[in-house]
């Protein structure tokens, strides 16, 4: 899997990093059980901080995505609890998405098209 | 300098300018992933896009050659006519022009190429990096062993050389020569073989590319061009034990350092066609996986002239070459400031070197006789040699049938200064060596073999002295 960072964005480059994954996660890119780069040699690689990787992985690890041990690395869990519901964050993001899109003239349909297409991506 | 040692740059040089033209002046740029410095991108192809490229490129080329074609013909002149004042310089200086001047069409490439996207509204993406987590720090063909035993082999003759200097043991029709030659050339060999590992391992090391969202392509791209790279450095490293190996039998057999030259010689040769092996398997490469580049960082703003990296934005400290073989660094990272520093520290050493080589060669030597005293001076250096300690002094002709040694100091085409040996016999020189008349004085503690720039003048000297 491929991991674009935008060194000019205004998210953090750590978001960027978590955001990606959890997208590999869930369109399949990233398998259960797949082994992810430690720490060190993915900041090595892409040429950031150890920190800033390791603060991604802290993330997903306490939303439940990855499980991290001092022996195996970091590998993608084997069941990610699925609560059947949107965080609050999430939500809020989904109600400026919505909003955005509104304003911009895009139609419902069109939308619900766009998130159907998310969903077939896997 | 000689006929032969012009020649001999000429042919170490020309080479070399030969391969930036391949490297740097393709023929062909469609099928080139970066060209002058630029990424290909598929607009290029467009009609009336494309044409404007070819012009571009193809004036860039024909300077290139023909600073090459002026650069021989400089060289030639220079080795024909010896007579030329500050032959030496000149031919230094036509090297470090070239070198520096083959530069020139490819930035002016670099420059309207750029111009040409903004035209285009091709609009630059830097800042933005890709990582394939499947392929991270994974991707190595450099067998370490394979590049080891090399050195390790020159080093056994590094130590074999020290022996026999240090008179531990003897090889017959071996003679030592005192200043240890045999030992300070093979630790230059030893030295070179040992730089390669951690350049080799660097070059294995660096960040391995994104071309595609496929990973499996990516790896097989790296694992491809890092074979290559792995290839060109052990190919190397067994040329430095061929150079030692001839060098050091060429001693053995024949106690001269012309063999240094001539190994020096078959190391560049075999060096070249490493390069060049690397340079057409890359091509090859590139071309191979052209139409699966589905990846691409437009970062063409970020490199001044094409060739200097300078990204704040990329917090990466090497990045592959845009211009040459291997990595680069990033000056905009703060150790690559640091690197960017000695690099300018180096090449403002180096024209102060040529600068300090031309007063050399145009600066003549002085001898006088004062206040009982022989007072050889020529810039800094001065010899003075009180004419009471003189034991004896003596006319030596024919001087070039003698077998002189440098040890420490300057021996040019009309120079020859510092310590020296003479038919194994230390001793300090301070002569002019075209004239082939020298004075051989003997003091308790020195013997020096002076003379002054012409017959007349040295024997005018000697009458002084005698």
């Amino acid at each position: 899997m491929v991991i674009r960072i935008d060194e000019y964005s205004d998210v953090p480059i750590y978001q960027q990093i978590r955001d990606q994954i959890v997208m590999g996660i869930s369109d399949g890119r990233l398998r259960a059980g797949e082994q992810l780069p430690t720490v060190r040699a993915l900041a090595l690689e892409m040429g950031i901080n150890t920190m800033t990787v390791s603060k991604a992985y802290q993330s997903l690890k306490a939303e439940g995505y990855i499980l991290t041990d001092r022996k195996n690395g970091a590998r993608v869990r084997m069941e990610i609890a699925r609560s059947k519901e949107l965080s609050d964050a999430n939500l809020w993001e989904l109600k400026r998405i919505i909003s955005e899109a509104r304003l911009s003239g895009v139609d419902k349909k069109d939308l619900i098209a766009m998130i159907e297409e998310g969903y077939k991506e896997k | 300098m000689g006929l032969l040692m012009n020649l001999i740059m000429i042919g170490m040089v020309l080479p070399v300018g030969l391969i930036i033209i391949a490297v740097a002046y393709p023929k062909n740029w469609k099928k080139r992933k970066v060209f002058y410095g630029i990424r290909y991108q598929d607009g290029y192809e467009r009609e009336g896009i494309s044409d404007r490229i070819d012009t571009i490129c193809a004036n860039a080329r024909k300077k290139a050659f023909l600073l090459t074609g002026v650069f021989v013909l400089i060289g030639i002149v220079l080795a024909v006519f010896q007579n030329i004042p500050l032959n030496v310089t000149f031919s230094v200086l036509n090297v470090y022009a070239y070198m520096m001047l083959m530069l020139v069409p490819y930035i002016l490439a670099n420059k309207n190429l750029k111009n040409l996207k903004r035209e285009m509204g091709l609009v630059a993406n830097a800042g933005i990096t890709y990582t394939d987590l499947s392929g991270t720090s994974t991707v190595h063909a450099l067998k370490l062993p394979a590049l080891l035993l090399p050195a390790f082999l020159v080093a056994v003759e590094f130590g074999v050389a020290l022996l026999l200097d240090l008179k531990v043991f003897c090889i017959e029709g071996y003679t030592v020569d005192g200043i240890f030659t045999l030992t300070s050339i093979t630790l230059i060999y030893l030295l070179t073989a040992l730089m390669l590992i951690p350049i080799a391992v660097i070059m294995d090391r660096q960040k391995n590319e994104v071309i595609s969202e496929n990973s499996t392509v990516n790896a097989n791209y790296n694992r491809a061009i890092k074979k290559c790279l792995a290839g060109m450095s052990v190919a190397i490293a067994w040329s430095v034990v061929v150079m030692t190996t001839g060098f050091f039998a060429g001693m053995l057999l024949f106690q001269t350092e012309l063999f240094a030259m001539i190994a020096t010689g078959v190391f560049m040769v075999i060096m070249i066609g490493a390069i060049i092996v690397y340079v057409s398997r890359v091509r090859k490469i590139n071309e191979r996986y052209k139409e699966e580049m589905s990846v691409m960082v437009d970062d063409d703003d970020k490199w001044i002239g094409g060739m200097i990296y300078y990204n704040r934005g990329d917090k990466r400290l090497t990045v592959e070459k845009r211009m040459g073989i291997g990595a680069t660094v990033n000056f905009a990272h703060p150790v690559g400031k640091v690197i960017g520093g000695l690099l300018a520290v180096t090449l403002l050493a180096t024209l102060l070197c040529l600068v300090w080589l031309g007063l050399l060669d145009a600066t003549p030597i002085r001898i006088r006789v004062e206040d009982g005293r022989v007072v050889c001076h020529q810039l800094r250096d001065e010899y003075k040699i009180e004419i009471g300690q003189i034991q004896s002094a003596e006319l030596v002709e024919n001087f070039d049938e003698r077998k002189v040694v440098r040890s420490v100091g300057s021996n040019m085409p009309g120079l020859m200064k510092g310590r020296f040996t003479i038919d194994g016999e230390p001793c300090k020189l301070f002569l002019n060596p075209d004239i082939d008349l020298c004075i051989r004085i003997e003091t308790g503690d020195e013997v020096y073999y002076v003379s002054r720039e012409t017959v007349e003048e040295t024997r005018a000297l000697y009458e002084e002295l005698k």
